[in-house]
């Protein structure tokens, strides 16, 4: 059975490439473009994969990925983080967060389904 | 006595004054800090959209790519790819300079793939600019510790230094382990980038690997005096996580950068 990716994601043309990507890759794709979207759709799909961007409006990336952390329902979801910050933030606030890692901006296809495939192998 | 106390309570002043004046400039160097994080983000983002889309394009994911249209497509993922290479960089020396806390992941790599995929990244600008690579990598090499990231960009940086100011055509990229020295507490895997260039004299040999070189004009030429953001920027980077960068350039004009790394400890093989 296809793995299931949920995208949460403001920029629809970032959003819209990695839907087409990942769907070209088998991967069943659910898309959102704001916090309380992913949010939502991530409690009631559990997804295997959220991947978050941590700029997302209304709820951001970091509080998304709290809340489903410390929800038992929701705490298996693995959290893969992008952002287009540096590094040094990247990881202080995706990781005390509790994601199970992050991409850095840019990033394309190959580099991401490497560490999908990664995630998911844990 | 009177005039002493005059010259403590100038001389304390001076020092109380002083002191503000660099606190106050520290904090506006962190201001400056954060404002170009925030456009290094914000540039980001529509790069991003970009990059995919023609690695999507490339992918076949909107459909077949016409022949014809391919090497184009290439060029544009190639020049992606190079701008999100600096932004790194940039991202980088933005912590380093003035947030103070840019700070090394290391972890094991294997450079002769990292190198294999670089060159397939720049393999049409090599092919453009005529630029033939040739390569000597030692077989059953051991992981270096070093920050993955940053290692593709210090590696793509010098690399494309190479194919910028060689003038003879070839670009020879030699990778070993260093015989160990006596009583070294590490092994080091060297990378030497070598290539018949311009004539550098011994003074802007030395001077290339400083920081701010950039900003200058090399003395034997009128291009610019590196790509990027130097091989001065490099060598910080690689000293951050404990590797060294020299530069070095022979009688003939022969021009030899060499990155030296210290052996993964958790995945070396013996």
């Amino acid at each position: 059975m296809a793995h299931t990716v949920l995208i949460g994601e403001d920029e629809e043309l970032i959003l819209e490439g990695l839907r087409m990507l990942l769907e070209a890759k088998g991967f069943r794709v659910l898309c959102a473009l704001d916090g309380e979207q992913t949010l939502l759709s991530a409690q009631r799909e559990k997804p295997d994969i959220l991947i978050l961007d941590i700029g997302i409006p209304k709820i951001d990336g970091v509080e998304v990925c709290r809340r489903l952390k410390s929800d038992e329902a929701t705490r298996g979801i693995r959290i893969l983080m992008a952002t287009g910050q540096g590094r040094q933030e990247a990881v202080k606030d995706a990781m005390a967060a509790g994601a199970d890692g992050y991409l850095l901006k840019p990033f394309g296809g190959p580099k991401l389904v490497e560490a999908l495939q990664e995630l998911l192998s844990k | 006595m009177m005039a002493l106390y005059v010259v403590i309570g100038f001389a304390a002043g001076a020092a109380a004054g002083g002191t503000a004046a660099w606190f106050a400039f520290k904090k506006e160097q962190v201001r400056y800090g954060k404002l170009l994080a925030f456009m290094l983000h914000e540039l980001n983002t529509p790069l991003t959209s970009l990059h995919m889309t023609v690695l999507n394009f490339l992918q076949g994911v909107f459909g077949p790519l016409p022949k014809d249209q391919e090497s184009w497509m290439n060029v544009l993922k190639e020049q992606t790819t190079r701008l999100g290479y600096l932004m790194g960089d940039t991202r980088d020396f933005v912590h380093m300079q003035f947030h103070r806390d840019l700070k090394p992941h290391p972890e094991p790599v294997s450079l002769a793939p990292t190198l294999v995929e670089l060159l397939s990244q720049m393999e049409s600008s090599l092919a453009r600019g005529g630029v033939e690579v040739v390569r000597q990598f030692a077989d059953g090499l051991p992981d270096v510790a070093a920050d993955k990231d940053e290692i593709q960009r210090i590696l793509y940086a010098i690399i494309a230094n190479a194919r910028k100011f060689q003038t003879g055509g070839k670009v020879f990229l030699a990778l070993k382990e260093l015989p160990p020295e006596p009583n070294a507490s590490r092994r080091e895997l060297e990378l030497a980038v070598s290539y018949q260039g311009p004539k550098v004299t011994p003074e802007n040999a030395a001077a290339m690997l400083d920081l701010f070189y950039p900003m200058r004009r090399r003395d034997d030429s009128d291009v610019l005096p590196c790509v990027g953001l130097g091989l001065g920027f490099c060598r910080e980077l690689l000293e951050r996580q404990e590797g060294s960068l020299h530069f070095e350039v022979e009688e003939g004009g022969l021009s030899r950068i060499r990155v030296r790394l210290p052996v993964s400890v958790v995945s070396g093989r013996m």
